[in-house]
């Protein structure tokens, strides 16, 4: 990690502050935009009202927060549509919108605030899916390839048979309603211990009909399928077969579609590196395939997985921006940056398009900033 | 070289196979009922009089009686075909039961049972109307319940009021009984044959057939084709400004990296290539169209307004949509230009370190001459994926810049079949794109194996 921050330029690391800025304002939105105070003294000493749902709250002895407004709270009497060249003469400057608000006289900067953490969760999140996923299976199809993978019968027919039961007992305990979250992970565990124990066993039977296993004709396939379908409309697709919006929903979808990039990635950079002299003598030395896979080639194709998935959350986070723009997908009452500036253009409301534009702008220009630079160091 | 193209166009069957399979059970998976949302369209709403015959004919009509694909894997208690119950609260019933694990063959010996006796009961004249009428009540409310437990519980409280009033109940009784949830079930593989919805979608597709929409009955290919036109027309121009404007830049930016233009060209590209296009025309739309910021900005017309009356000169008409124009393509190629501009920069850098330029140098040829004879063709080479690729990813770029700026293309076509719920416009025109990007990439392919003299086709 180190030797990443070692000879950069002046932009890479003012991108890298920026986005550990964006992150801790994701992390603590709640306190720097709300509209009940953080700390008062009364009575019986100091509470903390921000923590607590009641609203009955003492009003003096307060700190509030930096910006004295939830994105949720409107004002229809006198704020409405404020532009921030207003005079706005009934709020002094430590209330005053100083982005100004939207229809309903919410304020636009706590807008933008909570609106980070919607993008910055769905970005980091569906992309640290999509590498787990995406590296892990362009890893081993690069590694293994066709050939390396052989199963005998049994093993193929024991295994294939345990994993129709198992989508099948899915998704019918599914329907019947008897499955969780804890439920559906125990169940997985239970089928990943049964895989185990059929590879283990089966192996023991002697038979001599053997198969190989194509798992890289596999990820190449299903890489070559995500291709064919083109980005926003199989999203729009997708996000029409949940019947509740929801964020998790857009994590879930923007990884079943991100993985495959990873993937591509990874497989050919893993192609690349097994061909090098400290693989082959990490086999020699007899090292076990997951030792080489973890401790030789992974960290040999991290800089490129790096630059993808900086790539892959600014792709993800203007997708989200894209979506809530479209007004598709997230919960009516969760504010983002896409509403606003949907809102901003459809009543020309130009501090509700440029603010929330800005803020996206930074994020992605950031990111690629950084994907850019570590991608000039690998060619020069 | 002929084989090579019958290989990767044969390739590209399986994969075309696994997309019409996904499209359609995605078509599938939508909340809502399509017989009844046809209906809703033709005025007929649940609540009217003869809403049964007709939703059972509308369901009928649209195959939707047929099993969904070839086989199916089912636990052991399920029917068949769930969906050859016509009636839709019938079939609704029944999925509830199923879905509380009640065995099929009892759960529809309970509906035919309580159906004949709410009919021997409500047929009934009101002999003692104290009881009966109470009972009655009770019968109505107990026709709606369809949990198993409620059922039981509510039976028990009915039965004795059946028996004072000498109505025979020995049978239903046992048949209430009857209905305990499964304790476990075992999957069975059911065969349908290719009588099958998924059978028939598809050979309708092959003859040009989407089916219709809802919202306003139209053949959906009907519609698809005119909105085909504008998106393909916007990502055609888009391509072309895109490659007139990136590949020189690109070029004169690698040609000597590190002066003055290179730089500056590529912090603008950079910042251009961060811009999202949807801001950019936002900004553009509160900025340019109207008069409530500034005045002297406001040189483009209102965006949507695309009724060019007829009767006008060529270049009048021609004058009235290039000013509509303008903005939307301005939004749709500043990302595509800095993308392919920075490739290309990298490109034509990466070429020049090669030997054959160095060659070339030693040869004693210009550096012009080197520039156009020697490292823009092998430029070009990479560049055709690359090209190939942004044509297609054009089509998603342009949707959100129709629903913008109301052009009339598939993806404002889609963004507003997806508001009206008109699935079968939405994976029409899902199935259509990625059919079209399929063969964008196998154009794209097949060509670059074709110029490219390094590929060698007899391994």
């Amino acid at each position: 990690m180190k030797k990443i921050f070692q000879n950069k330029s002046f932009g890479f690391r003012i991108a890298v502050l920026l986005i550990l800025l964006y992150v801790l304002i994701a992390l603590i939105a709640p306190f720097i935009a709300n509209n009940k105070p953080l700390v008062c003294s009364n009575e019986n000493g100091i509470v903390f009202p921000i923590f607590e749902r009641n609203t009955d709250i003492p009003k003096d002895h307060c700190i509030y927060a930096l910006i004295p407004y939830s994105p949720d709270e409107t004002n229809l009497s006198s704020g409405v549509s404020l532009s921030p060249l207003d005079p706005q003469k009934d709020l002094s400057p430590r209330y005053r919108h100083w982005l100004g608000t939207d229809k309903l006289g919410r304020d636009v900067a706590a807008g933008i605030i909570h609106g980070t953490k919607v993008a910055i969760q769905i970005g980091f999140i569906s992309v640290l899916f999509s590498f787990i996923f995406g590296v892990s299976l362009g890893l081993l199809s690069g590694y293994y390839k066709d050939e390396n993978i052989k199963f005998n019968i049994f093993q193929v027919v024991l295994s294939s048979i345990s994993f129709v039961l198992w989508m099948f007992y899915m998704v019918f305990e599914w329907q019947f309603g008897h499955l969780n979250l804890i439920t559906i992970v125990m169940w997985f565990c239970i089928f990943l211990l049964c895989q185990y124990a059929i590879i283990v066993f089966a192996s023991k039977i002697p038979t001599k009909i053997k198969y190989h296993f194509p798992l890289d004709t596999l990820v190449v396939k299903s890489i070559e399928l995500r291709k064919s379908f083109p980005g926003i409309f199989i999203l729009l697709a997708l996000t029409t077969l949940f019947a509740t919006p929801s964020v998790w929903n857009i994590i879930l979808i923007i990884t079943l579609l991100g993985w495959t990039e990873f993937a591509r990635y990874a497989r050919a950079e893993t192609l690349a590196v097994k061909q090098e002299n400290y693989v082959n003598t990490a086999k020699i030395l007899g090292f076990s395939h997951i030792r080489i896979l973890l401790r030789h080639v992974l960290p040999n194709i991290m800089p490129s997985l790096i630059v993808v998935a900086c790539f892959s959350v600014s792709g993800a986070i203007l997708l989200e921006s894209t979506l809530s723009f479209l007004g598709i997908g997230l919960p009516v009452e969760q504010v983002s940056w896409g509403k606003m500036m949907a809102e901003g253009r459809s009543l020309l409301h130009w501090w509700m398009v440029v603010f929330p534009g800005i803020a996206l702008f930074i994020i992605i220009l950031c990111l690629i900033t950084i994907a850019d630079s570590l991608q000039d160091k690998r060619i020069g | 070289m002929w084989y090579f193209v019958i290989r990767r166009v044969a390739l590209i069957v399986p994969t075309l196979l696994v997309v019409l399979i996904i499209s359609f059970f995605m078509s599938k998976l939508v909340p809502g009922d399509e017989a009844e949302s046809m209906l809703t369209l033709q005025g007929i709403h649940p609540d009217s009089p003869n809403f049964t015959s007709l939703y059972e004919k509308q369901y009928r009509s649209l195959n939707l009686e047929k099993p969904l694909f070839y086989f199916s894997m089912v636990p052991d208690f399920y029917p068949d075909n769930l969906r050859a119950i016509v009636n839709q609260s019938e079939r609704n019933q029944i999925k509830e039961f199923l879905h509380q694990k009640i065995d099929f063959d009892k759960a529809w010996a309970y509906l035919n049972a309580r159906k004949t006796l709410s009919a021997s009961i409500l047929n009934k004249p009101e002999s003692t109307p104290d009881t009966l009428g109470e009972t009655k009540k009770m019968i109505g409310s107990f026709n709606f319940v369809t949990d198993v437990t409620t059922i039981h519980h509510e039976w028990k409280a009915i039965s004795p009021r059946l028996k004072a009033s000498n109505i025979d109940i020995a049978s239903m009784d046992d048949i209430v009984e009857k209905m305990v949830p499964q304790k476990s079930y075992f999957p069975s593989l059911r065969w349908h044959g290719s009588n099958n919805q998924f059978h028939l979608w598809a050979s309708n597709l092959c003859a040009g057939k989407l089916g219709t929409s809802i919202k306003d009955g139209l053949p959906v290919s009907k519609k698809i084709a005119s909105a085909f036109k504008w998106t393909l027309f916007l990502s055609l121009l888009n391509l072309l400004i895109t490659v007139l404007i990136a590949i020189p830049t690109g070029m004169l930016a690698g040609y000597k990296p590190g002066t003055w233009f290179d730089r500056i060209s590529g912090s603008f590209w950079l910042l251009m290539y961060a811009i999202p296009s949807f801001w950019l025309a936002s900004v553009l739309i509160v900025y340019c169209t109207s008069d409530k910021y500034s005045a002297w900005l406001n040189i483009f017309p209102i965006p949507g307004t695309w009724y060019i009356p007829s009767g006008q000169g060529f270049f009048d008409t021609l004058f009235q949509y290039g000013k509509q124009l303008i903005l939307p393509i301005i939004c749709l190629v500043a990302n595509d230009i800095a993308h392919i501009s920075r490739l290309v920069r990298t490109n034509v850098v990466q070429q020049k370190s090669k030997l054959y330029v160095l060659m070339a140098m030693a040869k004693g040829a210009k550096t012009t001459s080197i520039m156009f004879h020697h490292v823009f063709p092998n430029v070009l080479i990479t560049m055709i994926t690359v090209i190939g690729g942004k044509l297609a990813a054009g089509f998603s770029g342009a949707l959100i810049i129709e629903v913008i700026f109301n052009i009339p293309g598939m993806g404002r076509l889609m963004f507003e079949s997806i508001f009206n719920a008109d699935w079968n416009v939405v994976f029409g025109i899902l199935l259509i794109i990625s059919f079209i990007t399929l063969i964008t990439m196998l154009i794209s392919d097949i060509l670059y194996s074709y110029v490219n003299p390094k590929i060698d086709f007899e391994s």
